[in-house]
């Protein structure tokens, strides 16, 4: 089921496997399986901690960890295990032995030492089996009987406790918010503690809940239709951000919202930016990323694409403060966005190609790691869980499909220097695989070189150099490499942009990868001469040029001048530009041939006069040339095929 | 008039940029804008306006409504409450007589059996029902029985209306002809073939359409006498065109999507080209690929034409005729020209790029604003629907002095787009100076003033903020600066020939001289509009036939349609000029690839057809019902 291989070329192809053949045995190591090799202190290291398999279902396997403790649920078996070690403490079952009509869902809510509370979702009812065997949603609602329970996984023979009951169309939120138990039903919204159905608040709620409550620290998000309500644990109290009429309307009926709470600040992402708001629905900056959000644990945003393009942002203002971009296998290779979440205190970001982890403080990569893995699910579905991440005592726990894994989150340049080559997530061995293979297997490694190796620039620069970026088809080395502060990456990223089919399909990525160059000043020297090459550049290219530069173009007057500039006094204009050219400041003389550069026209031509007369001899230079090429423009206006009496016919009539 | 601020208050805050939403143009002196009705995003947008009888009609949410034209005040709304889906559809609906319209009705919209299919007869004044017809129940079975399903695509054209039914496997048809005044069937009859999905229309003795005979790569337009029993066919081109349909000229000939045949179709020649050509009152007009045209029932000639940039998609002609006066739907405006002239009256801008829509929150991709878009007249007054609302604008000549707060004249773009320069917003000054040459068109008095902004504008940093919306306003309204943008088209052009179409707008003979250097449509059309006017004996024996002698298919164009990976990537629009041989040297290429396999031997059978002339004759049965059956 797992597969993953030092290289991260998939094995089941022929070639692939000469590849990996020939990087294990380079590497001089490890059987396949063994994922694992001794750690300084003779201890085995092991990146893939534990990979435990099970039968696939609607949703993704429940996981919970509370300190070293781990419990995962595969239907209605619930499992302790140790997080280090993967080693099984204990089962039990869900239900307690009662019988289902199908399958049963669940998902666990809380691990609170050996105790468990999970959430079970079934039917019940003989007469109405689950029309495919699964629990599903039912015209939008999830359908069934929903049970909360809560289960003593240290004893054997404990029968689960029925904490709460719910109809059919209740969502519950994936996680406890401390002890309270938070779900919607119909247009409310209960919150009480998971033991005491009772108590508790049940609050009404203007609109509809479109998804499950997401538990953000002390608080609640609700996403409805057309607002949002912000439920906080201190007071409580709950708030309403209405969207329309407002600048979040472009969030109305955003089904994939990704919506987070820092604070007082609640951050939204809509389809082509990140809104951060107060409660109350004032907006107070956007940034021009969007994607999945994930708090760190000091409050950092992070925004992370479906091109797993990842952003932190300031909270202040929404500037970027780090960005990195993860490669493709090719411009239009599948790497689709699986899950983002804080775990330990680290961004963990699985796609259907990659494991990575990230400081999400700096950006900086901790763990790269190919996977590649036989998808079951190809399908998204946004109403339901398709994968749920957690994480504790450094290892990242999935549930992902059929298995449930743990993945150590130590980073790659943290294990021992003589192990290293063992790491499945270093990259290491690679680099060394790649001058032993022929040809065209080496673009295959090169074009997959992670971010962790010790020394990178200087061994990944050589190795990069091994495949050729002015052939067409290996463009996609920006994509591998844009990470590289190397002039070979920029040269790369030049062929990409002057090139019109790639820039039509692929302008995004690049402008992206752009963004992710190490040295900033020289990629904006490229984009600046793209922009300032507009007859040899296609305009797809100088979009994306734009796009990049834009926030940093200054405008070349003030707004004073600019209302002067625009305006339709004429003769205000014509009358400034006239005292300042004639002024004996050589300041003022500059500043009116500059408003003279963008003033209309037939003011230009109009100020002739003036115009000849200046003196100094680049003034006058200067001078001459606006009034040729002004006069120029007006006798090419003037020659049109346009009458005015012909009004816009054309031909006799009839 | 206090309602109607509020409407329109409403209308203007909530889409932040909705059109006219500049304060007080609705209250203008001139009061360009009459009336609003706002609606909520595409699907609640009203479709199919009409005006019937000094009351304007617009299906919404299943329902129809009447207005009053002048006020907007609604008259009635059938049904009378609910948002009861009886109404389906906009296609089928006119005024029957005796101040009835009749809608179409369906009660089960399942795939499964429609018993319910239907007409409703309405009373135009006061929006009672007349009169419901069942087809089942009315008019009975298809005879010989089988398990039928209605078609809704039925126009009428009163006093006839030809309705249809299928069988499950869509194999065979029959289509009943109804007089609408009496509700009484005239006859039936069964045609073998299948997709009979275009549009009926039945008109004196005739009934016309579309199918597909079984057995056949390509469709045929069919004409069915009734009198006599006589079964035309013409097989038509075997192009992505064919699916448009036949519409049925005054003088009951039949118009094809590229050609004009007579009721037997003896095939009088090969027209211009043109795509989705529509007929009103005794109009017959069409977006060609150079702009809007009337065209000569004779000959197919453009009697006048309003050259218009490149079109965003085929439902930009949501046109209509009333009063001599044509209004049409062209990317961001809502336009109205003189049916007899081609002079320009009005030009409203509509939307704006970028608007959300308030139901699914998301931003409108053009040809989305575009598809529920429509447009109707009085003569006097513009109708058009937009996702955002209904609106009825003021046709009147926009002579004088420059207007500001008018929508619709030019200095209304102009200030609004040097307001957002002078904020330093250069991608509102580029958004705002969009269509700016349509507007020009009505007012070309304002030109001067237009190309002066455009001059200024390229000398500020918005081309290099913002190139690709600086390009696209470059190429659709960069022609009103004269020669200014030249070289850039000229370059353009070099590298993509549809950009000629700037070339041919801007018109100069420097302009057009270029335009025709670049080969292709658009060179042919600016070599012809270089030269002179074309003897109208070219036009009747097919324009295909000069373009062929002076524009013989390349070994470019027949590269391309070697390297067709579908019927529709190929030739594209070239298909309309490619003579018989041309089709088989095409057709040849194309079976050599054996990638789209009928499409060989279709472009074989029109190739053959076009040089014979004329369409098929066979005998068909027409079953006419005894009395006493219903």
């Amino acid at each position: 089921m797992w597969k993953t291989s030092r290289s991260g070329v998939r094995n089941n192809s022929s070639s692939s496997a000469v590849l990996v053949a020939a990087v294990l045995a380079l590497a001089g190591v490890v059987s396949f399986d063994g994922l694992a090799a001794p750690d300084e202190d003779g201890k085995p290291f092991k990146r893939l901690v534990f990979d435990i398999g099970g039968e696939l279902a609607t949703e993704a396997p429940g996981i919970a960890v509370d300190g070293k403790r781990a419990a995962y649920s595969f239907k209605n078996e619930i499992v302790l295990l140790n997080i280090e070690t993967g080693e099984r403490m204990a089962s039990h079952d869900l239900l307690g032995g009662q019988r289902a009509q199908g399958d049963v869902e669940a998902c666990l809510l809380a691990l609170k030492g050996t105790v468990v509370y999970a959430r079970a979702r079934y039917y019940t009812d003989p007469d109405r089996p689950p029309p495919d065997g699964g629990v599903g949603l039912v015209g939008g609602i999830e359908a069934g009987h929903t049970t909360v329970v809560s289960v003593d996984l240290a004893s054997p023979d404990a029968k689960p406790a029925k904490l709460v009951s719910l109809p059919a169309g209740a969502k519950v939120a994936d996680t406890l918010m401390g002890d309270q138990l938070v779900y919607t039903r119909g247009n409310k919204l209960h919150v009480h503690r998971v033991d005491a159905p009772d108590t508790g608040a049940v609050l009404k709620l203007n609109d509809r809940p479109i998804r499950r409550p997401l538990i953000q620290g002390d608080g609640a998000l609700v996403v409805c239709d057309t607002s949002l309500y912000v439920y906080s644990k201190d007071g409580p109290r709950l708030e309403q951000v209405v969207y329309k009429d407002s600048p979040l309307a472009a969030m109305v009926n955003r089904k994939t919202l990704s919506v987070a709470k820092r604070g007082e600040l609640v951050i939204g992402c809509t389809g082509s930016e990140t809104v951060a708001f107060e409660p109350n629905g004032k907006k107070l900056w956007s940034a021009p990323f969007s994607g999945k959000i994930a708090l760190g644990p000091k409050g950092e945003i992070c925004v992370v694409s479906s091109m797993i393009h990842a952003v932190g942002l300031s909270p202040e203002n929404g500037e970027p403060l780090w960005q990195q971009v993860f490669r493709h296998e090719n411009w239009s290779g599948s790497n689709r966005l699986r899950g983002v979440d804080i775990c330990d205190g680290r961004l963990a970001i699985v796609s259907e190609r990659l494991i990575c982890v990230l400081d999400p403080g700096t950006g900086k990569v901790l763990v790269d790691l190919p996977v590649d893995r036989d998808l079951k699910r190809d399908s998204y579905n946004i109403y339901q869980t398709l994968i749920r991440m957690t994480g504790s005592r450094g290892v990242l726990m999935v549930g992902f499909e059929e298995s449930v894994y743990g993945l150590s989150l130590t980073p790659t340049a943290q294990v021992a220097a003589e192990w290293q080559l063992h790491d499945p997530a270093n990259a290491e061995s690679d680099i060394r695989a790649v001058s032993s293979l022929a040809e065209n297997e080496q673009r295959k490694v090169l074009l997959r070189i992670g971010r962790n190796v010790r020394d990178t620039p200087g061994k990944v620069t050589r190795v990069m150099r091994l495949v050729d970026p002015h052939l067409r088809k290996d463009q996609s080395i920006v994509n591998a490499y844009c990470w590289v502060d190397d002039p070979m990456v920029l040269e790369a990223l030049h062929k990409a942009l002057s090139n019109e089919d790639v820039i039509k399909w692929y302008g995004t990525y690049v402008g992206t990868m752009l963004r992710c160059y190490p040295d900033q000043a020289a990629a904006e020297g490229v984009l600046r001469m793209i922009l300032q090459q507009p007859d040899k550049y296609p305009v797809a290219a100088r979009k994306v040029a734009a796009e990049h530069l834009r926030k940093k173009m200054k405008p070349d007057a003030g707004a004073e001048d600019l209302q002067l500039v625009y305006g339709v006094d004429d003769a205000q204009l014509a009358g400034v530009l006239k005292r300042k050219l004639a002024s004996t400041d050589p300041a003022d003389r500059k500043h009116a041939l500059a408003l003279l550069a963008l003033a209309p026209d037939r003011v230009i031509v109009g100020l002739a006069g003036e115009l000849k007369s200046l003196k100094k001899l680049d003034e006058s230079g200067q001078a001459r040339k606006l009034l040729a090429e002004a006069t120029a423009r007006q006798a090419a206006i003037s020659r049109t095929g346009l009458k005015p009496e012909q009004a816009g016919s054309e031909g006799g009539n009839p | 008039m206090t309602t109607h601020r509020n409407r329109w208050l409403w209308c203007a805050t909530s889409a932040a940029v909705v059109c006219f939403t500049a304060a007080g143009v609705c209250d203008a002196a001139e009061k360009r804008i009459l009336w609003s009705v706002p609606t909520r995003g595409s699907k609640d947008a009203f479709a199919g306006l009409t005006v019937a009888e000094d009351v304007l009609l617009g299906v919404r949410g299943g329902a129809l409504y009447a207005f009053e034209p002048e006020t907007g005040r609604r008259l009635w709304r059938y049904p009378r409450k609910g948002a009861d889906r009886t109404i389906w559809g906009s296609f089928v609906r006119c005024v029957v007589g005796n101040g009835t319209i009749a809608t179409s009705l369906r009660t089960n919209i399942t795939r499964t059996r429609s018993p319910y299919e239907g007409f409703l007869v309405i009373d135009l004044k006061t929006g009672e029902l007349k009169d419901t017809v069942i087809h089942r129940k009315r008019f009975g079975f298809p005879d010989p029985p089988f398990e039928e399903f209605w078609g809704m695509r039925t126009p009428i054209q009163p006093p006839l209306a030809a309705i249809r039914a299928y069988d499950k496997a869509n194999t065979r048809a029959q289509i009943m002809v109804v007089n609408v005044e009496t509700w009484q069937e005239v006859c039936r009859f069964i045609l073998d073939g299948t997709r009979v999905g275009t549009q009926l229309n039945a008109r004196g003795s005739f009934v016309h359409g579309g199918y597909r005979r079984t057995g056949e790569p390509f469709r045929r337009a069919f004409s069915v006498d009734i009198e006599n029993g006589k079964l035309y066919t013409y097989p038509m081109r075997c192009s992505i065109h064919t699916d448009g349909g036949a519409f049925v000229l005054p003088d009951d000939t039949l118009w094809l999507n590229n050609g004009r045949l007579s009721p037997k179709f003896a095939y009088l020649g090969q027209w211009r080209q043109s795509e989705w050509p529509r007929i009103y009152r005794n109009g017959v007009y069409e977006r060609g690929l150079l702009g809007f045209s009337r065209l000569d029932l004779r000959d197919g000639r453009p009697l006048w034409r309003i050259p218009l940039g490149k079109r965003i998609s085929v439902y930009a002609l949501g046109s209509a005729e009333c009063g001599g006066t044509v209004v049409f739907m062209e990317n961001l405006f809502a336009c109205a020209a003189d049916a007899r002239t081609g002079k320009m009256k009005l030009a409203v801008r509509t939307w704006r790029p970028g608007e959300p829509d308030p139901m699914k929150g998301k931003r409108f991709m053009p040809h989305e604003v575009m598809r529920s878009m429509l447009t109707a007249t009085d003569g006097k007054r513009l109708f058009f629907s937009t996702p955002w609302g209904l609106h009825a604008c003021r046709i009147s000549p926009l002579d004088g002095e420059p207007n500001p707060a008018d929508p619709a004249d030019p200095a209304y773009t102009l200030a609004r787009c040097r307001a957002a320069l002078g904020k330093a917003d250069y991608r509102q000054a580029l958004r705002e100076l969009e269509g700016i040459g349509f507007q020009v068109r009505v007012k070309p008095s304002a030109r001067q003033d237009a190309a002066e902004l455009l001059s200024q504008l390229s000398r500020s940093p918005a081309p290099m903020q913002y190139p690709d919306l600086w390009n696209g306003l470059l190429l659709s309204d960069g022609w009103v600066a004269g020669e200014l943008f030249l070289p850039v088209y000229e370059r353009a052009a070099a590298k993509d020939k549809s950009a000629a179409l700037a070339l041919v707008m801007v018109g100069t003979p420097r302009a057009l001289k270029s335009a025709a250097g670049t080969g292709g449509i658009l060179g042919a059309e600016a070599h012809e509009m270089l030269t002179g006017t074309e003897p109208a004996g070219t036009l009747l024996a097919g324009k295909e036939a000069r373009l062929a002698a002076a524009y013989p298919l390349t070994d470019e164009q027949l590269g391309i349609a070697k390297s067709a990976p579908s019927r529709f990537g190929g030739l594209g629009r070239s298909s309309w000029y490619l003579s018989g041989r041309q089709w088989l040297m095409w057709a040849e290429n194309v079976e050599l690839r054996r990638d789209y396999t009928n499409y060989p031997a279709a472009a074989r059978i029109q190739a053959e057809i076009e040089k014979r002339g004329v369409g098929d004759v066979e005998d068909i049965e027409i079953r006419r019902p005894k009395q006493q059956q219903f």
